[in-house]
């Protein structure tokens, strides 16, 4: 059970954001890259939402461009896909979980566990949550499907430590073949650490290397012949190596990785 | 029913819009027909033809009306479409609701949905009418009345994706906007066909018109011309002159011919447009 790219060219309005990128998405894995590196994008292209110019995004051998009617095949917690009709939260989660063969009772028991209670969901509509509701309501919503493949796109975006904490314990704890998180937040490769991780740069994947060996790794710029990756993004090259270069958990952020680069590998904390 | 059917009719009949602009606005508009556009009917409470008479100009009134309703309410078809193009490029592909299904069941309760609305707006006048005129109008045929509902609620939907997904696929916002309105602004044309007498081709070549016509025939039992209602009531219904009905037959036969174009119409730009991110339309 995986996900596979294949030479895939994914954009939009006949612009390609993803250039040829071939990857095989199984079990655990993480998509570690800075803002508009294509992360979302790749994500679309699988859920069927973004066009695929070239090449295939299969998901369990399925071919996403023909999908038709697969209910358990694939979820995502793409705000998007969840506005299909003027509901309000509960009953527009009511309605997924019916079309996509998930749990509602599941679903309600761990969306109160991070704050959304039946009645702010009764009261609001999708899009009229928080950005951190919005971001705990879709990914709860994605997991509950049951679907054997999962895609989770900046889960922890804008939601509090506790709750990031409890969300992360939901994630982990997931019964599908496939989870795919996209993130640019490095804290979740100490936590993830047996996770797969590819760093996605421009529009490109590199990769895969063990979460906690990235985790215990810095970037240089340049090439390094003792190198565990080496990224070629934007005209700049960087190499991550162990124990040594500016260490990528403390960037925090991977948005911070050019402004490293430009600087010649001082960055400012 | 399923859960989609049932929801999607819930969406569209309680969507906050639709109460505002759909029922209350129109509504008050019925209540402008029989309480002051129509205030002088009651004079001729003595005449013989009086009950036809009301119910001519009730069935009149809450035909163009209902129109209006209709059209309004497929507003928030238009924008469902604009809306929810990612979420049923996804959802067909990955849920139980494949195209085939969506489909159907969309088309069902969009329908049911704009004809709820109407509806509304007929039983509200019938009991505004009956509060003014002391007349209750109980429509002649009521299986034709709700198949002529039905008909125009498919024209309305149909019409409604049309606009959505070219909308989906232009850049101008301005054109965008006029088209999410597209229903509403078609909706007008019959009524102001009710005041100009253009002859019955026009019911002939515009659905709309043809089946206001065919509705207040169903109702009063006598079918007018496709245009200048008004004045038909006012002369051939209550002196009794001649004029040229529109012929239910052809209307029938051209409708079909629209619906079944635009039904067409659908599939082919459903197919042909790419998903929009809602943010992008902003």
């Amino acid at each position: 059970m995986v996900i596979i790219l294949r030479g895939a060219s994914i954009g939009y309005r006949g612009e390609a954001v993803l250039r040829e990128v071939s990857a095989e998405l199984g079990g655990r894995v993480l998509l570690l890259g800075p803002n508009g590196a294509g992360k979302t994008t790749l994500m679309r292209g699988v859920a069927g939402i973004a066009d695929i110019y070239s090449g295939e995004a299969l998901v369990d051998g399925v071919n996403v461009v023909s999908a038709r009617g697969r209910a358990g095949l694939l979820g995502a917690n793409l705000p998007e896909i969840y506005e299909l009709l003027y509901l309000d939260a509960y009953h527009a989660l009511e309605l997924y979980m019916d079309l996509l063969g998930g749990d509602l009772g599941y679903a309600l028991s761990k969306l109160r566990a991070l704050g959304l209670g039946q009645d702010l969901l009764r009261r609001r509509k999708p899009w009229e949550l928080s950005a951190g509701q919005l971001k705990a309501f879709t990914t709860v919503a994605a997991l509950a499907t049951g679907a054997r493949n999962i895609l989770l796109d900046e889960p922890f975006e804008q939601l509090d430590p506790a709750h990031k904490a409890r969300l992360l314990s939901m994630i982990a704890s997931s019964e599908a073949d496939t989870v795919v998180v996209a993130t640019h937040e490095t804290w979740l490769l100490s936590r993830l650490g047996d996770w797969s991780t590819y760093l996605v740069f421009d529009g490109r994947l590199w990769g895969p290397v063990r979460a906690r060996d990235l985790a215990g790794s810095g970037i240089v710029p340049g090439r390094a012949s003792d190198a565990l990756l080496v990224v070629e993004s934007k005209g700049l090259t960087m190499s991550l190596v162990r124990g040594r270069g500016e260490p990528v958990t403390r960037l925090l952020s991977l948005d911070r990785v050019y402004e490293l680069l430009l600087s010649g590998g001082e960055v400012a904390s | 029913m399923t859960k989609y059917f049932v929801l999607k009719v819930r969406s569209v009949t309680l969507h906050p819009a639709v109460i505002a602009w759909s029922v209350f606005f129109v509504l008050f508009w019925a209540a402008m027909w029989v309480y002051v556009f129509g205030s002088d009917i009651t004079r001729y409470s003595a005449m013989p033809w009086y009950q036809e008479a009301v119910a001519a100009y009730v069935a009149t009134a809450f035909g163009s009306l209902g129109v209006v309703a209709m059209g309004s309410a497929a507003i928030t078809l238009t924008q469902g479409v604009l809306r929810g193009s990612a979420a049923t490029r996804f959802l067909t592909r990955f849920s139980r609701l494949g195209p085939g299904r969506l489909l159907v069941e969309d088309l069902a309760a969009s329908t049911l949905s704009l004809v709820i609305i109407a509806l509304i707006e007929i039983v509200a006048t019938i009991a505004l009418a009956w509060q003014r005129y002391k007349v209750l109008v109980e429509p002649r045929n009521p299986l034709l009345l709700a198949a002529l509902l039905v008909a125009m609620g498919v024209f309305f939907y149909e019409l409604a994706l049309v606009s959505g997904y070219i909308a989906l696929n232009t850049a101008s916002r301005h054109t965008r906007s006029i088209l999410t309105s597209l229903t509403l602004i078609t909706s007008f044309i019959p009524y102001t066909m009710l005041f100009t007498s253009h002859g019955n081709l026009a019911g002939y070549l515009f659905p709309p018109i043809g089946l206001q016509a065919l509705i207040v025939g169903a109702v009063s039992g006598k079918t007018p011309p496709a245009t200048g209602i008004i004045n038909w009531f006012q002369t051939s219904f209550i002196k009794g002159e001649k004029y040229t009905p529109i012929d239910p037959r052809l209307a029938t036969a051209t409708t079909l011919l629209w619906l079944i174009t635009l039904a067409l119409l659908v599939a082919e730009l459903a197919r042909r447009t790419k998903a929009v991110h809602p943010a992008e339309l902003a």
